[in-house]
């Protein structure tokens, strides 16, 4: 079986009991493309995004990443496979300073072993030096430099998300999948994400956006997808899908609604 | 170094701490290290005193009956304990919160019951063979009784009967060899704290605290966690065995009944008197628990409500133990000057 895509859900289901949160959804993302999802609340993109980075599996169907089907593997599995991801509401690790999540983020780039860390051999030292640049490098991109060392529960919310994000391209995705990363923001503060997520393809990363601020969608997104319970009604560019009756009534609502 | 000692323990006598309160005190310390391990990692066991037992009969065992040397005896049964964990881990930490604790629990108590009717299953299981037909396995049972004290087999007349004493039930172990001594215990210790101090530094150790607070995330970030929390299992396992081992030669006499319920209890109270913020809370708090009832001799029978209102003491002024910079600050600032300080202390809790 060919696959064209960087990640492919072919009639993905997922049923909890009697409730079908996903129905027979198909998506395509290609390398290089920064797909939209977006849908009413309770819609079902974050059982997607469950879905395809492990946390959840599918009832029936596949999902195939690289051509290689994800749809029964362990998250960390997934994860060393190349797919990141930052949730709706922010997790990170609140104990630790922000320097410290960037670190758990590369957990997978280190080399050394337990037992090499133990006795202090020269390859853990090499590769303690190898993350901390990394988190040094991160740190200064997302703006973060200044409160590196602050604990991540004491951080202000834009830098929160911020570190979320940097802490999700610690683990060098080829595939990166936001929850809705700029909810709670301004609109300036929303712009300037969206240039943060073009800056991100220019690199090569794939950007899977699950969004409800049409004006980041318009901002950056190649393709969107429109999920309504659990099912995917339409997808296209976004200006085909603003005009479309359909995501109109289902996600914007109808006029006589209001 | 002896000289020293001597006056060490002088002065230490004279507030209730004798040598083998001393021995107590370092072998909680070591149980302390022993679930501060797997609290660390986020999982509330309660199987430390189930390894301690298995501990502690494999090497009285191995220098009883076969005269090995006190080291190799405890390093066996580290290895030993450590592969009991390893089936035990797998289905059990999939279980969080308090039905993990229960399901720990339960082990321990397996554990106990097993030691309680070892020597009554061999026997059953002799007897059974005995009974069948099965000539090849029956003459190897006898050729084993020939040349050992610890089975006898004896024909009577329409029966037979067996007795089989290894473990020898409820009664214990007796006449084992004392061959711990202070420093050994010191020793031990100081290794465990170097090896937790590289633990923490390491990109182990940082998965084990990602796991603590998001099990989820962690393994978003690519961190195995359950392989992660069965390698914790199992170290923490082997080093509760080690005190086990340790414990088993002081006193000459080990019993299933030490390594019940309630020292699963006082190995938790450890870590939640000492608190698990470092390294240092749960051996500290080790130390203290073991070291009170002796220091509060004096209060006689009263000495348990004491130790008592110590620990609920401690739970309420000091909820992340005593060792926690930040608390013992807090509560400093509470005692002398109560309005200011208490607006300081709600911002330490946010």
């Amino acid at each position: 079986m060919q696959h064209k895509g960087l990640l492919e859900l072919t009639s993905v289901s997922r049923h909890f009991g009697g409730l079908a949160a996903l129905e027979d959804v198909d998506m395509l993302v290609s390398q290089g493309q920064i797909v939209g999802l977006i849908g009413p609340n309770g819609a079902g993109k974050t059982t997607t995004i469950n879905n395809i980075t492990g946390l959840d599996h599918p009832t029936s169907g596949q999902i195939y990443f690289n051509s290689q089907p994800i749809h029964k593997a362990s998250p960390h599995v997934i994860t060393n496979m190349g797919i990141a991801r930052t949730y709706q509401n922010i997790r990170l690790f609140g104990d630790m300073t922000a320097y410290e999540n960037l670190l758990i983020g590369q957990h997978k780039r280190g080399e050394a072993s337990l037992f090499e860390s133990i006795f202090m051999l020269p390859r853990h030292f090499s590769q303690e030096r190898e993350l901390k640049n990394r988190a040094t490098e991160l740190l200064e991109r997302f703006n973060l430099a200044d409160v590196a060392d602050v604990k991540a529960s004491n951080l202000p919310y834009g830098d929160q998300r911020r570190l979320e994000i940097a802490r999700a391209l610690a683990t060098n995705p080829q595939l990166l999948l936001l929850d809705e990363p700029t909810a709670g923001m301004n609109p300036t503060e929303t712009r300037a994400v969206g240039e943060q997520i073009l800056q991100l393809r220019d690199e090569g990363i794939t950007v899977l956006v699950i969004e409800h601020d049409m004006s980041l969608i318009h901002q950056v997104c190649d393709e969107v997808y429109v999920l309504n319970f659990g099912r995917m009604i339409t997808h296209g560019t976004p200006d085909e899908i603003r005009q479309n009756e359909m995501v109109i009534e289902a996600y914007l609502g109808t006029d006589e609604g209001n | 170094m002896g000289a020293l000692y001597e006056a060490f323990l002088d002065l230490t006598a004279t507030v209730g701490i004798t040598e083998p309160v001393l021995h107590g005190m370092l072998i909680a310390a070591i149980l302390a290290i022993s679930i501060y391990l797997t609290l660390y990692t986020g999982m509330f066991t309660l199987a430390n005193a189930g390894f301690m037992a298995i501990g502690a009969y494999v090497s009285v065992l191995l220098t009883q009956q076969l005269g090995w040397g006190l080291f190799p005896a405890i390093l066996a049964a580290m290895i030993v304990a450590g592969l009991i964990a390893i089936p035990i881990g797998l289905p059990v930490l999939r279980l969080s919160d308090i039905y993990l604790a229960i399901a720990t629990i339960g082990f321990a108590e397996i554990v106990r019951i097993l030691l309680l009717n070892f020597d009554n299953i061999i026997k059953s299981i002799i007897e059974g063979i005995l009974a069948s037909d099965n000539e090849a396995l029956i003459n190897r049972v006898m050729t084993f009784d020939a040349n050992s004290e610890l089975l006898e087999i004896r024909q009577l007349t329409n029966s037979v009967r067996v007795r089989f004493e290894l473990i020898e039930g409820a009664r214990g172990i007796k006449n084992i060899p004392v061959l711990t001594e202070s420093w050994m215990l010191a020793l031990f210790i100081i290794i465990l704290i170097l090896f937790l101090i590289r633990l923490h530094r390491s990109r182990f150790g940082r998965a084990m605290a990602a796991i603590r607070q998001d099990e989820t995330v962690a393994s978003n970030m690519g961190i195995n966690v359950v392989y992660v929390k069965n390698v914790v299992f199992v170290m923490s396992a082997m080093i509760a065995a080690a005190a086990g081992g340790f414990e088993g030669h002081l006193n000459r006499i080990i019993e299933p009944g030490a390594f019940g319920f309630d020292r699963n209890v006082d190995i938790l109270a450890y870590a939640v008197l000492g608190g698990t913020q470092s390294i240092i809370g749960p051996i500290v708090g080790g130390l203290v628990l073991e070291a009170l009832p002796e220091v509060l001799r004096e209060v006689k029978q009263y000495r348990g409500l004491f130790t008592g209102i110590v620990l609920l003491g401690a739970i309420v002024y000091l909820p992340n133990g005593l060792v926690d910079p930040a608390g013992v600050k807090g509560l400093f600032g509470t005692l002398f000057s109560r309005g200011k300080s208490k607006r300081e202390g709600e911002v330490d809790a946010a």
